[in-house]
């Protein structure tokens, strides 16, 4: 084992890794926004507004991420919108991991009983306040689960947007394979910096799983 | 001729709804509420008097916990009026017109109507406290020193001062529910609507929210229950309501109600409920 030449690789994907992080944060919060805006909107809407979302949801859950990615690299470059590397990737990221984070919240706020909104409606809170104290509390304890396994899931996709140049750590792995022909090694660091940064998510997941049980 | 005379019509003020006489405190008239194509109120008319105590009884699906939540609006009635103390919560009347209420105005109302679940309803993540002084806080506005002096003197009443930082899984079900009384207590409420309060609840924890309620009532608090506890209607409620079918079949005093019924809905009904051996507890509700 040559850990001289581990070592020096390894902190040139380091220096990548940088990119995957902003890539995912930058996906997960700007998806779990809009997420939560369409869930409430199409809790409380007419099928008129219900059945577009609806739509989206179908269609993003249903396209592979790299065609999504390449429609907004490449196709969108061709009816005129040119978009560098990184913001093509959030766009694209952004448009199929709302989907799956919709689909996320709207489980959670079925999960909420109905009693809940009766109780909070019942004593004249505000719906604002009826959201953000009585009901979201409760849907982010269902949702703790699912929403960090899909939030585990987009960091692993970002590697997708290796294709489009954004050098993050796949893209950078890459190239280091070229140019030392030793894909073993270097692969398996690039997997290495990927399940780190996973474990800070699943430990993010436990962490919040302890805080937002019920007391019983 | 017939013209002018429709035109001159046009400028008469349209006839106001009759205000109710100064002793009621709730009044419905000719509630209908129909879900799709199923029509479960069919023009619903009573009264309470300020201080009194209704009792609702009725077989499953005979629209009383409808009827109940229409007096809230938590369900819109389709059709029909409410009137709490006076004032009519079912609509506004602007530029001569009366239209339906606005959200705004109903949520203002809702706070005056104290409200308890078969189901509790309490919110599992706040403590009891923090139910309890959740609402006046932020819908009276009132400072947290005062909520939380207010709650303490509510959990006094319904005898749960030591579970004031309990959470409400922690609590037994005739536990929450006291909380939940005490909860819609502190909106300090005109009228406490009760829907099916005992009926999740085991057998020996029936009694301590029937007493919880009865103090209540004894203290001249305005109550529409909706109940199979017969005992507790005979002893505390002063009007009685059958419903059967989305209408009121009869009504009368709980004594002559529940001794003498004068319609074979009523007698049919009663007898089954009123079985030997299962008279306080005999039916559950829609």
């Amino acid at each position: 084992m040559d850990w001289t030449f581990l070592w020096h690789n390894f902190n040139i994907l380091l220096a990548s890794t940088g990119q995957t992080v902003s890539l995912t944060i930058a996906t997960l919060v700007l998806s779990t926004v809009l997420a939560l805006l369409l869930a409430l909107v199409s809790m409380s809407s007419p099928r008129i507004v219900r059945v577009p979302i609806a739509l989206y949801s179908w269609a993003a859950r249903g396209t592979p991420e790299l065609i999504i990615l390449f429609l907004a690299f490449f196709g969108l470059g061709q009816v005129g919108l040119r978009l560098e590397p990184m913001p093509a990737a959030i766009l694209a990221f952004v448009a199929f991991s709302t989907a799956y984070n919709l689909e996320i919240f709207r489980g959670g706020f079925e999960g909420v009983g109905k009693g809940q909104f009766d109780a909070a409606r019942a004593l004249g809170l505000s719906y604002a306040r009826m959201i953000r104290r009585i009901i979201l509390p409760q849907v982010l304890r269902i949702i703790v689960p699912p929403y960090l396994t899909n939030a585990t899931a987009i960091c692993k996709h970002t590697s997708v947007a290796s294709v489009v140049a954004v050098a993050e750590v796949t893209h950078t792995a890459n190239l280091m394979v070229v140019a030392t022909q030793r894909p073993f090694e270097i692969l398996s660091l690039a997997a290495i910096i990927y399940i780190f940064l996973n474990s800070v998510l699943i430990g993010i997941q436990i962490l919040l799983e302890k805080r937002l049980s019920f007391k019983i | 001729m017939t013209t002018v005379e429709t035109y001159c019509a046009s400028f008469e003020p349209p006839t106001w709804p009759e205000r109710p006489p100064a002793g009621v405190m709730l009044e419905l008239r000719r509630i209908h509420k129909s879900f799709g194509s199923l029509h479960v109120l069919h023009g619903v008319s009573l009264q309470v008097n300020k201080g009194d105590v209704m009792a609702i009884i009725g077989p499953s699906g005979s629209g009383k916990t409808t009827l109940l939540r229409c007096v809230n609006h938590l369900e819109r009635p389709d059709s029909g009026e409410v009137w709490l103390d006076g004032e009519l919560i079912s609509h506004r009347m602007s530029n001569g017109q009366l239209t339906k209420a606005q959200e705004g105005d109903l949520r203002r109302h809702r706070a005056e109507m104290g409200m308890v679940f078969q189901s509790f309803n309490l919110f599992p993540h706040l403590t009891v406290l923090e139910n309890i002084i959740e609402a006046p806080m932020s819908v009276r506005g009132l400072s947290r020193q005062a909520a939380v002096e207010r709650a303490h003197g509510l959990l006094k009443k319904v005898g749960l001062s030591d579970k004031i930082n309990a959470f409400p899984l922690q609590l037994s079900g005739g536990q929450q529910q006291r909380v939940a009384i005490a909860r819609a207590l502190a909106m300090e409420p005109k009228v406490m609507l009760f829907d099916e309060p005992t009926s999740a609840l085991d057998p020996e924890l029936v009694g301590e929210v029937l007493n919880t309620m009865r103090m209540l009532a004894d203290e001249g608090m305005t109550m529409l229950v909706v109940s199979h506890e017969m005992d507790f209607a005979r002893d505390v409620a002063d009007r009685m309501i059958f419903m059967d079918q989305g209408v009121i079949v009869e009504e009368g005093h709980p004594e002559q109600f529940l001794c003498a019924p004068r319609q074979e809905r009523t007698k049919t009904f009663l007898q089954r409920i009123l079985r030997p051996g299962s008279a306080t507890n005999g039916a559950t509700g829609s």
